[in-house]
Order: structure tokens, then sequence, then C-alpha cells
């Protein structure tokens, strides 16, 4: 099936875009990546080590894949636009995903902040994907501030309490012209099933994985969710009724 | 004349006092044990790029920051 996920001047296969964060070990990350067939990983600037003990370069494992850098602890637009400039001066391309937490207990955003940075950075011609959470009202807000992608949290980042308002985010998806990405909150497999089917264009996931008992599976577990979801998608569901309507013919016994 | 001024400055990094030989910010990142290719820099609040550090002296007083990708969602 021929189906691209265009975000900016970007085409993807995958429609899965997997974080790197909580991984018990590299290598666990590296298979976990791999199985979930995602070609999307999103990574986070810190202060480096100076004190001289050898760490692990997060860059040399994941080559082959785009990096989508995150503003993940920022809680204003100008560290998170910061954090852009930061992240391309790495070299990485224009791709980033944009969050301004307004609340460390929830991690939801904060709209005003958001909205700000992204008119920023798209002066600065950024890629940028904006998290938000499920309100029709703000996604088309940063739509219309020029982000090229909207994120809507399912729910809290790292809760795993699935897509808890099914109906936002439908009417997110029916009223966007740029990709809608649901960005937080996914468990389980089911959590992307539904995504998908409710016509979101990807799916951003970390916890979900990285915190599963084996990753690996649970990753693959993801990847055929989202294939199953978007094709559930694609092939139009029929519709709900209150009453049976019968599958045999009722007549000619 | 002080030797150890002439030997080293000392600068802030990531906001600790740090001593440093006197160099570019490329001679200090070798210093410092780090590969230039895995960080990014601001020196005073603006990026350094990378085209300058070979040969952008690192001055007393100056208040780097290196940083690096670390895993994240």
């Amino acid at each position: 099936m021929n189906d691209i996920l265009k975000i900016g001047s970007k085409e993807f296969r995958s429609r899965l875009f997997l974080g790197t964060g909580k991984y018990a070990t590299m290598q666990l990350m590296v298979d976990s990546l791999a199985a979930s067939g995602c070609e999307v990983v999103t990574v986070a600037l810190r202060r480096a080590n100076i004190d001289g003990t050898p760490v692990e370069d997060m860059m040399s494992y994941l080559k082959g894949y785009t990096l989508l850098p995150n503003t993940a602890g920022c809680y204003t637009p100008e560290e998170a636009i910061r954090v852009c400039r930061l992240a391309r001066e790495m070299g990485v391309g224009e791709l980033v995903k944009l969050e301004v937490i307004g609340d460390d207990k929830t991690l939801l955003p904060e709209h005003i902040g958001t909205l700000e940075a992204t008119k920023v950075l798209v002066k600065e011609c950024f890629t940028g994907l904006a998290y938000t959470n499920d309100d029709p009202v703000m996604a088309r807000k940063l739509e219309e501030a020029g982000a090229a992608a909207v994120m809507p949290a399912g729910s809290p980042i790292g809760c795993g309490r699935g897509i808890l308002n099914r109906s936002n985010i439908h009417i997110i998806v029916e009223n966007a012209k740029v990709p809608i990405i649901v960005d937080a909150g996914v468990g389980t497999a089911s959590d992307v099933a539904i995504a998908f089917e409710l016509g979101v264009d990807g799916v951003l996931l970390n916890t979900g994985i990285a915190g599963a008992r084996d990753p690996v599976n649970m990753a693959r577990a993801m990847r055929h969710a989202a294939e199953a979801g978007r094709l559930a998608y694609l092939s139009g569901r029929i519709e709900k009724r209150l009453y049976a309507k019968a599958s045999s013919p009722l007549k000619d016994f | 004349m002080d030797t150890r001024q002439a030997n080293s400055i000392q600068v802030f990094i990531n906001g600790k006092p740090r001593q440093v030989p006197p160099g570019s910010l490329l001679e200090m990142l070798r210093v410092l044990g780090i590969e230039p290719a895995s960080v990014v820099m601001e020196v005073n609040e603006e990026i350094a790029p990378r085209a300058v550090w070979s040969e952008r002296p690192v001055a007393a007083g100056d208040r780097i920051e290196i940083l690096k990708f670390v895993g994240g969602g």
C-alpha cells in the first residue's frame, strides 16, 4: 500500500514515531526501534557530562533514523526556542517537537507559550510539530500559526491511559489540514489502533514501549496496531447501530 | 608573572567554575575529553557555530554551555 505521511517536506512510510527515553539498555532501545518499524525518533538536548567519564553517544545508536529533537522540560517559549536553535546547530535538520510545559505534575502544555514559540520557529524556517492537548480550538490555532503538524496528547505524558477523549481527537482530525499525531498517553497496542481508527496521521510513543516488561515485543505489537488501525480507517468502518442487522439471508430457508 | 594565570583561565562550563588552558573552543573540548561532533555549544548565552570553534579563543569568565542529545520522548 502506498500510504505516505508527509510532514513539511519530509515523507515517511511508517506512521509510528518513537521516543528514545527510559530504556533499560541501549541494546533494548535499538531492538525496540527496529521492531516498531519507525523512521522518526525523538531525542532531548541536555548538558554534556564534563567530568571526563565516558558516556555513550546517543547519536551513534540512531544512525539511519530521522531525529526529532524535543523541547521537553521547557516551561517558557524562550527556553523552547533556544533548545530548537541549539538542536538545529547539531546538524540534524529542521524538524523539532515543540513542547512548552505548563505544569510539572500533569506535564500538560502551556498553550499561550506554545503558540508564541510556534510563530517564532516558523519565521526561522523550522518544521515544528507542536505538542498540545486534545483541544480542537488550540489545534486549529497552532495550525494557523504555521505548525507543520499538531500533536494532541491522548492523555498525559507517560500515564498510559490511552485516548481519553476520542470525540475531541476525531474533531481535531476532521478539521485539520496538517498531519495530526497523537503524542502522549499510549499504554498499549489498542490505544494505537484506536488513534489510527479515529483518523490520526501518526502516533508518537515512548513509555508504552520502553516501560513494558518486554519492550521489543511491545514495539512489534505497536507496529501491528498502527497498521491495523490505519487500514481500518482507510477501509471505512460500518455505522454503529443500536439493533442487530442479520448477516445471513432471512428468507428461503 | 603568575604562571597559573598564564597556563589556565577560569570559565564557567555548564554552570560550574572550571580552569582550562588558553586556547580555542575546539581545544577546550579536547581537554574535556568531549567528541566535538556529539555536542553543540553556547558561549555567554549565544550559540557558537561549529565553524568558529577552531578559531574562537576561550576568554576568562566565559559562560559556556555544552549540550548533547540524550534519550527523550
